[in-house]
C-alpha cells in the first residue's frame, strides 16, 4: 500500500508538467452505437441499442451483471461482432474493422499483462507491433511509466508487482498507443477500498491530461458517480437511463435506477384527476401529467427530507406529522426512521450536529421536503 | 499406571499423548514411501557398486561396474546413440505434439474434451499390444504397404517402414505422442483468453499473438511435453527392440541384457544408475528451463 | 467395532492353528516347476497314492527358481523341474542332492539318449531325472524352400538378406554359431573361437531382418513380413505359424542344434526324501511322458511312440544345453555384435 501512495504521488508531480503524450495525443473520438444488439441464440444479451459516447469524455456504462454492459465495450473494442447494427467512430462505420485495426485500447479487468515480459516490454508491446525503432521505443516506454508512476519498475515481472502496480501498467500500456479511445473493463474491481479510490482519482486526472475519450465499464455506482462526466445505466440488455452522475442520483427516471443508486424513498401511489397521486400518507400534487388510475411510484432521496414543519409553507413544500421508530448514529450523518400515515415507511439521513437530542424512536416530528425533489418513477421494462 | 491407561484419548492438560492417532497416520504415510521407494532405490544404487562371482553377488564396494562401462568404447557409443535418439523422438514430439495441442485449442472448447481423449486413448491400451499393432501397419505386408501398393503410389511393398532407424523414430514417437500433448494442450488451456484479445487490441496480428503471447506462455507444458518424450524413449528397451530390426539396439536394451542374459545384476544395476542420473539431468535443466519462462 | 476386531482376530488364530495341525497330520511335498508340468490330474493321482497333499509354485524364469532356492537354500522345496544347463549352479551352492536310482524303479523307462546326460552327473552320480525336451531347430517356409534346407549355412546366404530372422539371445547365438563353424564344445569356446564367433555373427547381421525376442515376437514379424528364415526358439512355433497361415516347417540341420532337457531334481534340504523320490518315480512312468507329448508338443523321455507322432524323433541329433564357460563375457560379446553397424 505504501508504495502505490508514493507512486501514485510520484505520477501526479509528474503531471503538473505538461508531458509529451499530452502534447502529442490526438484528441478523443466520438463512438456512436447506432442500433447496435447482440443475440446468442435465443438468448437475448443487448437490445438494439443507441449511444453515442462524445469525443473527450469519460463515459461509465454501470449495471449489474448480465446487464449488457461489458456486450457493449466488447462490441466496440471488435472482440465480438454484433448481431445488428452499426458502430460509428467520428461518424464513419467502423463495424466491419477488425480489432487489430481499431484506434481503441483496452484496459481488461485482469489486466490481462502478458506473464513472460517485464513490464516495459508489456508497455512498449504496442509500439514493437507497429515496427516502431527500439530507441523510440524505449524513450516512449519511459515516458508513460512515469506517467503512471511505474518508472522504478520497468524491470519487473508481473507476478513481482502488485494489484495496484499491474493496474497501471495495464493503463500505460493501452495509452502507448495514444488510441482514440480507451476501453476500461471493470479495472478496479480486484483492488482493495483504499487503493481502488486512489486509482479513480488517478484515473480521472489521467482522462483530463491526456484528453482521450474513456469508455468505462462498472457496477458500482460509487465508481460511476465520482469519476465519470456522463453515466449510462444498463439493465437486461436495455439503457436505462443516460445522464450526469448528478442528474441520476437525484432524478432517477427508472425504478430501477432509484433502486441501483440505492436507498430512495419509495412511495406507491395511483394518480387521481388533477396531477395528484393518491398515496398511504395523502394525496400529492405532483403537477405532472398523469393518467388519471395509473399507478405510480414516488422516488425521494432521504438527504431530501427534512425534519420539522416547512418554513416557507410554499405550495412546492409538503409537510406530514410522523413517528420515529429507529434512529442510527453512523457519524457525520445519523440515520432516521419515520412511519408516515397509513404504514409509510420513510429514511432520513440528517447531519448529526442539526439534529436534537429529544429525536429518539417514539417520538412525534413533523417532516416536510420540496416538490421538485420528488419524481415520478417509469416502471422498468 | 492406572492414571495413565485412564486418560489415553483425552489429552491431559500440559501433557501430549506420544502417539495420538493422526501421528500415527502421519508417521504411516511418511515410511510408506521410504520402505517402498528410498529403500528400494538405495539397494538397487547400492547394488550397482556390488560384483558378481561365480552366479552370486558380492556386496563387497568398488567402481570396476562404472570403470568398465565408461572404458569400453561400445557401452559409451550405444548410450551416445541412444541419447540422440531420444532426442530426436523429444523434439519430433513437441513439434507434433504442439500442433495437435495447439488445434484442439483452438477448437470450439465443447471438442476439447472429445478430442483429447481421442488424443490419449492410446495410453489405456497395453504397450505391447499398441507395438504390435503398429509392426502391423508398418510391415512389409501391412496395412501402410498394402493401402500404397492399391493407391499405386508404389509398385510393391517396400521395407522402408520398418526394421530400420525410421520405423523406430516413428514408433516411439506415435507411442509417447499423448505424453507431448497433454502437457502442451494444459498449459495452453491455461493461458487466459484476455492475454490474446490484448494483443490483437494492441494491434498484434495473429501471427505476432502467437509468436509473443501463445508460443513463449506454452513454453512449459512444451519442454515437459518434450522431456516426457525423451526420458520415456531413453529408458525404452522394447520398442526398438520391436521394430527397429538389427539397428534396434540401444541402452535400454543392454541393460536389460545384463539382467535377463548375463545375470550381472551389478552391472546392470550401474548401467541403470547412468540411466538415473541422466534422466534427473534431463528434468533438471528442463526444470531450469521452465522456470526461466514460467511467470504466471 | 471392538467386537469386530476381536472375533476377526479369533478366526485367524483358528484358521492358522487348524492350518499347522493339518500340515503337521499329512505328509506334504513342495514343488517348484513350470507351469504344465505338474497338471491336476496326476499331482490328484499322486495324492491319492500317497495320502500326501502337494504344494506347486509355479514360476516363470530361471532366475526365479534359483532365487527362490538360494533364499531358503533349497529349504523351502523338496522337488524342483529345471533345465539341464542349470545343475552346475544348484550342484556347486549345494542346494541338491543325488538321486537313490533304488528309490525309483521307474528310472529304466528313460529312452537310451536320456539314462546318461552329461551336464545332471556329478561324482559319477545322477543329480536328476530328465522328463520333457526339445530343440532350437530351423524353421523355413516352404514356399522359398520345396526341399528343407540342409544346413544352418543358408541363415548366412546373401540371397537370403532380409529375409533372416535371428533369436536376441547371447547364449543361442553364439552356440549355434560354434556349432556351424565346427567347434567341439559350442558351450566352452577358446578364445580364437570366441573371436571366430564374433565374425560368423557380424556376418550374419547383414542378413538379418531382425533380432526377435520372444516365442510370439518371432511369430509376428515371420508373419507379417516376407521371412523365409528363423533360428526357433522351439517346435510350437511351427504350429503357431501354421495357425497365421505361413506355410511353415522345421528342420534339424546336419550341424545339429542346441537341445534342452527339463529334469526333475530333489533339493538338499528336502525333510522328505522318500516322498521326493516317490513323485520323481510317478513322473517317470510312461503314460506321464505320453500325456506331455500330446499336451504341449514337447519331446518325453519315457514313452518314443508318443515322440514319434509328434515328429521329435532326432534328440540324439541335439547337443543339449551346458553351462556356457562365461554368460557375462556371451553377453558382452553379443552387445557388441548387436552395437556394431553393418551396410
Amino acid at each position: 500500500m505504501a508504495v502505490g501512495d508514493t507512486a501514485l504521488q510520484a505520477s501526479d508531480r509528474d503531471g503538473r508538467a505538461p508531458g509529451p503524450v499530452q502534447s502529442q495525443s490526438p484528441a478523443g473520438g466520438s463512438v456512436a452505437l447506432a442500433g447496435i444488439g447482440m443475440r446468442y441464440g435465443a438468448l437475448r444479451v443487448l437490445h438494439p441499442t443507441d449511444l453515442s459516447v462524445r469525443a473527450g469524455e469519460f463515459l461509465t456504462i454501470l449495471g449489474p451483471s448480465g446487464s449488457g454492459k461489458t456486450t457493449i465495450l466488447k462490441i466496440v473494442g471488435g472482440f465480438v461482432s454484433p448481431t445488428e447494427g452499426r458502430l460509428l467512430l467520428d461518424g464513419q462505420d467502423i463495424s466491419r474493422m477488425p480489432v487489430t485495426q481499431r484506434p481503441f485500447n483496452t484496459v481488461f479487468q485482469d489486466y490481462a499483462l502478458f506473464p513472460h515480459m517485464t513490464a516495459e516490454q508489456n508497455v512498449g508491446y504496442g509500439l514493437m507491433i507497429r515496427g516502431r525503432g527500439r530507441d523510440e521505443i524505449k524513450r516512449r516506454v519511459a515516458e508513460v511509466l512515469s506517467i503512471v508512476g511505474l518508472a522504478d519498475r520497468a524491470r519487473s515481472l508481473p507476478k513481482n508487482l502488485s494489484g495496484g502496480q499491474k493496474q497501471r501498467v495495464a493503463l500505460a500500456r493501452a495509452i502507448i498507443c495514444e488510441p482514440r479511445v480507451i476501453l476500461l473493463d471493470e479495472p478496479l474491481s480486484a483492488l482493495d477500498a483504499e487503493l481502488r479510490r486512489q486509482m479513480q482519482t488517478f484515473l480521472k486526472d489521467l482522462q483530463r491530461r491526456i484528453r482521450t475519450t474513456f469508455l468505462f465499464v462498472t457496477h458500482d455506482q460509487e465508481e460511476a458517480i465520482t469519476m465519470s462526466d456522463r453515466v449510462v445505466v444498463m439493465n437486461h440488455g436495455r439503457i436505462e437511463q443516460v445522464g450526469a452522475p448528478r442528474e441520476l442520483y437525484y432524478r432517477p427516471a427508472t425504478e430501477f435506477v432509484a433502486g441501483f443508486f440505492g436507498d430512495n424513498n419509495i412511495i406507491e401511489g395511483r394518480a387521481v384527476a388533477g396531477g395528484e397521486v393518491e398515496t398511504p400518507i395523502g394525496r400529492l400534487d405532483l403537477q405532472g401529467d398523469l393518467q388519471p388510475g395509473q399507478q405510480v411510484r414516488l422516488a425521494i432521496r432521504p438527504e431530501h427530507l427534512l425534519l420539522g414543519g416547512g418554513q416557507s409553507r410554499q405550495a412546492a413544500e409538503m409537510t406530514f406529522s410522523a413517528q420515529v421508530f429507529d434512529v442510527d448514529f453512523v457519524g457525520a450523518l445519523t440515520h432516521l426512521r419515520l412511519r408516515v400515515g397509513d404504514g409509510q415507511t420513510l429514511k432520513l439521513k440528517v447531519p448529526t450536529p442539526q439534529l436534537h437530542d429529544d429525536i429518539r424512536p417514539g417520538c412525534d416530528v413533523s417532516v416536510h421536503w420540496s416538490r421538485e425533489n420528488m419524481r415520478a418513477l417509469r416502471p422498468t421494462s | 499406571m492406572t492414571d495413565d491407561s485412564l486418560s489415553i484419548g483425552i489429552s491431559a492438560p500440559g501433557r501430549k499423548p506420544v502417539f495420538n492417532g493422526p501421528a500415527l497416520f502421519w508417521f504411516v504415510i511418511c515410511a510408506l514411501p521410504v520402505v517402498a521407494v528410498c529403500l528400494p532405490l538405495g539397494l538397487f544404487l547400492a547394488t550397482g557398486f556390488w560384483h558378481v562371482d561365480n552366479g552370486t553377488m558380492v556386496p563387497a564396494l568398488s567402481l570396476d561396474n562404472y570403470v568398465n562401462f565408461f572404458s569400453n568404447p561400445t557401452y559409451v557409443s550405444v548410450l551416445l546413440q541412444t541419447l540422440t535418439l531420444a532426442a530426436e523422438v523429444a523434439a519430433g514430439n513437441m513439434l507434433i505434439g504442439f500442433g495437435i495441442a495447439y488445434f484442439i485449442w483452438r477448437c470450439p472448447p465443447v471438442w476439447h474434451f472429445p478430442l483429447l481423449v481421442l488424443g490419449t486413448i492410446p495410453l489405456l491400451m497395453s504397450y505391447i499390444i499398441k507395438l504390435y499393432a503398429l509392426r502391423s501397419i508398418l510391415g512389409n505386408n501391412g496395412f501402410l504397404n498394402q493401402a500404397l501398393v492399391a493407391v499405386g503410389l508404389f509398385d510393391k511393398a517396400s521395407d522402408l517402414f520398418l526394421f530400420n532407424q525410421t520405423s523406430i523414430l516413428i514408433t516411439m514417437g506415435i507411442i509417447y505422442l499423448p505424453f507431448s500433448i497433454l502437457p502442451i494442450y494444459l498449459t495452453l488451456e491455461r493461458i487466459p483468453l484476455s492475454l490474446l484479445h490484448a494483443s490483437a487490441d494492441l494491434g498484434g496480428s495473429a501471427w505476432q499473438t502467437f509468436r509473443h503471447v501463445t508460443l513463449p506462455c506454452s513454453l512449459p507444458g512444451t519442454v515437459v511435453g518434450g522431456m516426457f518424450s525423451l526420458i520415456l524413449a531413453l529408458g525404452d528397451f522394447v520398442t526398438p527392440q520391436m521394430v527397429g530390426g538389427v539397428k534396434g539396439f540401444t541402452f535400454g536394451r543392454l541393460i536389460w541384457s545384463q539382467f535377463g542374459m548375463a545375470f550381472d545384476w551389478p552391472f546392470g544395476a550401474a548401467m541403470a544408475t547412468i540411466l538415473l542420473v541422466l534422466s534427473i539431468g534431463v528434468i533438471v535443466i528442463a526444470g531450469a528451463i521452465i522456470k526461466r519462462t514460467e511467470a504466471i | 467395532m471392538k467386537n469386530r476386531l476381536a472375533s476377526l482376530i479369533a478366526s485367524a488364530a483358528l484358521t492358522a492353528v487348524v492350518a499347522f495341525s493339518a500340515s503337521a497330520r499329512a505328509e506334504e511335498l513342495r514343488i517348484l516347476t513350470w507351469e504344465g508340468y505338474a497338471d491336476d490330474q496326476w499331482v490328484k493321482e499322486f495324492e491319492k497314492q500317497t495320502g500326501a497333499t502337494v504344494k506347486i509354485s509355479y514360476t516363470g524364469s530361471v532366475d526365479e527358481i534359483f532365487a527362490k532356492m538360494e533364499g531358503s537354500k533349497g529349504a523351502d522345496f523338496d522337488v524342483v523341474a529345471i533345465e539341464t544347463s542349470s545343475y552346475k549352479r544348484l550342484y556347486e551352492q549345494k542346494l541338491i542332492q543325488p538321486l537313490d536310482l533304488a528309490k525309483l524303479p521307474n528310472y529304466k523307462n528313460l529312452s537310451d539318449v536320456f539314462q546318461h546326460i552329461d551336464s545332471i552327473q556329478f561324482d559319477g552320480k545322477p543329480y536328476a531325472a530328465p522328463y520333457a525336451w526339445g530343440s532350437l531347430p530351423l524353421i523355413y517356409d516352404k514356399k522359398a524352400f520345396p526341399t528343407p534346407p540342409d544346413s544352418w549355412a543358408v541363415l548366412w546366404d546373401p540371397q537370403y538378406a532380409g529375409h533372416v530372422l535371428a533369436m536376441d539371445d547371447a547364449n543361442n547365438e553364439i552356440s549355434t554359431a560354434a556349432m556351424v563353424l565346427g567347434f567341439k564344445n559350442p558351450f566352452n569356446l577358446s578364445d580364437a573361437e570366441f573371436a571366430a564367433v564374433k565374425k560368423k555373427l557380424l556376418e550374419q547381421k547383414a542378413n538379418v531382418l531382425s533380432y526377435y525376442a520372444g516365442f510370439d515376437d518371432g511369430i509376428s514379424i515371420f508373419a507379417q513380413n516376407d521371412v523365409s528364415l528363423m533360428f526357433s526358439m522351439g517346435e510350437p512355433q511351427v504350429g503357431m505359424l501354421q495357425k497365421k497361415g505361413v506355410d511353415a516347417a522345421m528342420t534339424i540341420p546336419k550341424e545339429g542344434a542346441i537341445g534342452w532337457i527339463d529334469c526333475w531334481t530333489i533339493s538338499s534340504a528336502t525333510k522328505n526324501v522318500e516322498l521326493a523320490h516317490k513323485w520323481i518315480d510317478f513322473m517317470l512312468e510312461k503314460r506321464v511322458g505320453t500325456y506331455i507329448s500330446t499336451q504341449t508338443g514337447y519331446g518325453n523321455t519315457t514313452d518314443p511312440e508318443a515322440n514319434q507322432k509328434i515328429g521329435l524323433t532326432y534328440a540324439d541329433k541335439l547337443v543339449f544345453f551346458q553351462p556356457p564357460e562365461d554368460p557375462k563375457r556371451r553377453v558382452a560379446l553379443w552387445n557388441e555384435i548387436k552395437a556394431t553397424p553393418v551396410q
